[in-house]
């Protein structure tokens, strides 16, 4: 990046929190408050996510010839930033970073004029269809199969953990079009334009929080068009690996998140007794664990800029999405471990009403308490979705330990 | 440790499990959960009738003449079967607060009614800014010309939103986390100035804050002579810390039961998960943490569970390594149960829930390791 590449972030910074300022409503940003995983509130948040786009600024990762603002990395950084310390909802990942970005790489023209402009947007909302019951950590055994009769593909099988399925307008999937052979042969990437078809069925799985967040998708003879497939037929791992390593490493700033999560933890701990008559941000022991976080937080910061700045599909972008999925996600964990332990016992109130948009129930007692425990519970899953941390590991000791 | 005969004890253990096989699954748990009560009344005079809620109570008392050791075998059966009947709030807490009492006569009103399961007592001592310290109490008892007045307000009271009474610490003298200048008083439900605001908690079970306004008590309705509640509160929680090691422990367990069945069934690359050498190892780490928090939970229950309390420096490191094992082993039942233990349709998610729960209540690990260095350091 040179010099003349980075505007006055000053300036720029000011424009982001005047924008937010003017442009979001109370129900953004109360959706942005009662977020408790990596997916915000389903319709407020895309509802933030047109008007940023409204401004040019819905996906600040993309290319100008796209539609993206053409930011330098630092410019991207700081736009994050700024829209985390003013708890603005995160969008949603799995079209701006996850199909989004694949489809440039792999689509053809048509497929990127028919599904690009309604990712940027907003006016599409795309599911992923990846794991299934019996394909998790081993995602290249998936048996969901796609055949061709005539001029469709016919879809049999199922999908699992598909994250807002039930929200959803467009899924993308990974189905098996040829048996036989290494299992990562012969599976296609598809693009579903169109959820609501024959024989797809959308269940809702009810989470630890007690709400629902990922779906069970069942398809029984669903008839897609043949242009449904991204790349080539039978060479849809290649896609799914590209995917994977923007899911895992570059979706998001994790560390204005994870800065944002320390800042409500401070908060309370200065209003929190120890005990004993004074406060718990006084106590050595919680400003070690809180320091800790901190460093563990600028890893994280330093690693996803370095990471931003790589060519992804290059050999060293693989394992160092795997390594920044591990770090990132295993010290989230932590800071929403050391957040309910510093909120206490209250974080034990279960407070599924007071957490809808919208709602008339007030939170018990401060409303900065009211998402730690959800967080917590939500957050186990960080490690488990998009490749478990045991997966990853393994991933890096390929290239790590290669002969 | 305990006062039952072995055959005594043998005999509750195998009517608890008894029980639990014939009406307490998973899903008649959770049936319970949903209910408007939150726990079956039925199931409680059933306890009553098996003599379980008498368990830790003199005969004189109508109780069975066991310990709060005695009642530990029960816990960790109710820990491996997510018992949500509210046996550590009213038998634990209220029974040890009361049984301990100075106070004859208030006590013998109250200990027959508790063992038969007439009258559901609770115990509200936790405050927004205690931290797991009893001995920290805003809540004021002033003196009138009648008794009493108390006013403060109370949070997380177990089982509270089920309570008939609420037996609520009080501050009549001293600075503000003294032991001494503390009073505990009897209080019905119904009395006026006591509101209850209750809630289910994140592991299915019933709690409430609960404010005291113009309370107006009479010195009748105080179980320790004046200024002296601080070691009878102290006893009641140390008596809870020990029950809910021994729930911990049933949920530990059972957790770690399921994750080696479900890694030994579960296949990936062709094989049961349970073959990859990362997670053998993970497993083995879930198993020690788990019997050495169980040998230390053994170790202190013979050396101090027939006394009128645990020393402090031993309830403190019970209690922190019991938190921590919750911690981990409830962690890693997740990570290795994968998606499938996200859901709130598998048990394993509960019993998680439940062990973060009992990992944060009575203070957690870093409040007891700071409590083992001042109960140690002779502070």
């Amino acid at each position: 990046m040179t010099e003349k590449d980075t505007p006055d972030l000053t300036d720029f910074r000011r424009d982001v929190r005047d924008f937010i300022d003017r442009v979001a409503d109370d129900e953004i940003r109360e959706a942005g408050r009662k977020t408790t995983s990596f997916f915000p509130p389903f319709e407020p948040t895309m509802r933030w996510h047109r008007l940023l786009h409204a401004q040019g600024w819905s996906a600040p990762a993309w290319p100008l010839e796209y539609g993206g603002p053409g930011w330098p990395v630092a410019q991207q950084k700081a736009f994050e930033e700024e829209c985390r310390a003013a708890q603005m909802p995160p969008l949603l990942p799995q079209a701006l970073s996850m199909v989004g970005p694949a489809i440039m790489r792999f689509g053809t023209d048509a497929q990127k004029a028919a599904h690009l402009p309604g990712i940027l947007s907003g006016e599409n909302f795309w599911t992923q269809g990846y794991s299934e019951p019996n394909a998790g950590s081993d995602l290249a055994s998936l048996s969901c199969r796609a055949e061709r009769r005539g001029d469709q593909y016919v879809i049999n099988g199922s999908k699992t953990w598909t994250t807002y399925a039930h929200h959803a307008d467009r899924m993308f999937l990974l189905v098996r079009t040829q048996p036989g052979g290494k299992p990562q042969q012969g599976i296609s990437f598809f693009l579903l334009d169109d959820l609501d078809r024959p024989g797809l069925t959308i269940r809702p799985i009810i989470g630890l929080d007690g709400l629902p967040e990922q779906c069970d998708v069942f398809f029984d003879d669903v008839e897609v068009p043949l242009d449904s497939c991204l790349g080539e037929e039978n060479d849809g791992w290649s896609v799914a690996k590209y995917l994977l390593e923007h899911e895992r490493g570059g979706s998001s700033s994790f560390a204005a998140h994870f800065r944002q999560e320390l800042a409500f933890i401070r908060r309370i701990a200065a209003e929190t007794g120890d005990g004993f008559g004074g406060a718990l941000g006084d106590d050595p022991v919680f400003q070690q664990r809180f320091s800790q976080l901190a460093l563990e937080v600028a890893m994280v910061d330093a690693t996803e800029v370095k990471f931003a700045a790589l060519d992804k599909g290059s050999p060293e972008s693989g394992p160092m999405s795997s390594m920044i999925k591990i770090t990132a996600m295993e010290t989230l964990q932590r800071i929403n471990e050391l957040a309910i332990d510093t909120v206490g016992t209250p974080a034990l109130t279960l407070q599924i009403d007071a957490l809808m948009v919208g709602s008339e129930t007030p939170p018990m007692g401060s409303p900065d308490t009211l998402t730690a425990m959800p967080k917590y519970l939500n957050n186990r899953a960080a490690t488990i979705f998009g490749g478990s941390s045991e997966i990853q590991r393994n991933i890096i000791a390929k290239t790590l330990l290669a002969p | 440790m305990s006062s039952l005969s072995a055959e005594m004890r043998a005999m509750l253990d195998d009517s608890v499990d008894k029980f639990l096989r014939d009406h307490y699954s998973f899903d008649a748990g959770r049936r319970l959960v949903e209910s408007t009560a939150g726990y079956s009344p039925a199931h409680w005079q059933q306890f009553a009738e098996l003599g379980w809620l008498g368990i830790p109570f003199a005969e004189a008392d109508d109780g069975l003449g066991g310990t709060v050791a005695d009642t530990l075998g029960l816990m960790r059966r109710f820990g491996r079967a997510l018992v949500v009947e509210p046996y550590l709030g009213v038998v634990g807490l209220a029974g040890q607060a009361i049984a301990h009492s100075s106070h004859a006569q208030l006590k013998a009103s109250l200990l027959p009614g508790l063992i038969a399961g007439e009258i559901l007592p609770v115990l509200a001592w936790e405050e927004m800014q205690s931290r797991g310290n009893p001995a920290y109490v805003e809540t004021r008892a002033q003196a009138t010309a009648e008794g009493w007045r108390i006013d403060g307000e109370k949070i997380t009271v177990l089982n509270a939103p089920q309570a008939t009474h609420v037996i609520v610490s009080a501050r009549s003298a001293g600075e503000i986390a003294d032991n001494a200048g503390m009073e505990l008083f009897v209080v019905a439900m119904d009395t006026p100035g006591v509101t209850v605001e209750g809630f289910e908690t994140v592991d299915g079970h019933r709690a409430a804050r609960v404010r005291f306004e113009a309370v107006a008590v009479t010195t009748a309705q105080r179980l320790n002579a004046e200024g002296a509640g601080g070691a009878l509160l102290q006893r009641a929680i140390d008596a809870g810390c020990l029950m809910i090691a021994a729930e911990a422990l049933g949920a530990m367990e059972t957790l770690l039961d399921k994750t080696i069945a479900y890694t030994q069934t579960r296949k990936q690359f062709g094989m049961p998960i349970a073959g990859f050498q990362v997670l053998q190892h993970r497993m083995v780490d879930m198993y020690i943490a788990l019997t050495n928090a169980e040998n230390l939970f053994e170790q202190t229950v013979a050396e101090h569970g027939d006394k009128a309390t645990v020393p402090a420096p031993a309830a403190a490191l019970l209690k922190a390594g019991i938190s921590q094992s919750a911690r981990y082993i409830g962690q890693q039942a997740i990570q290795l149960h994968g998606g499938i233990g996200m859901t709130d349709e598998l048990d394993v998610g509960h019993y998680f829930k439940r062990l973060t729960a009992l990992s944060l209540l009575f203070g957690g690990a870093d409040t007891h390791l700071k409590r083992y260095w001042r109960a140690s350091s002779g502070r």
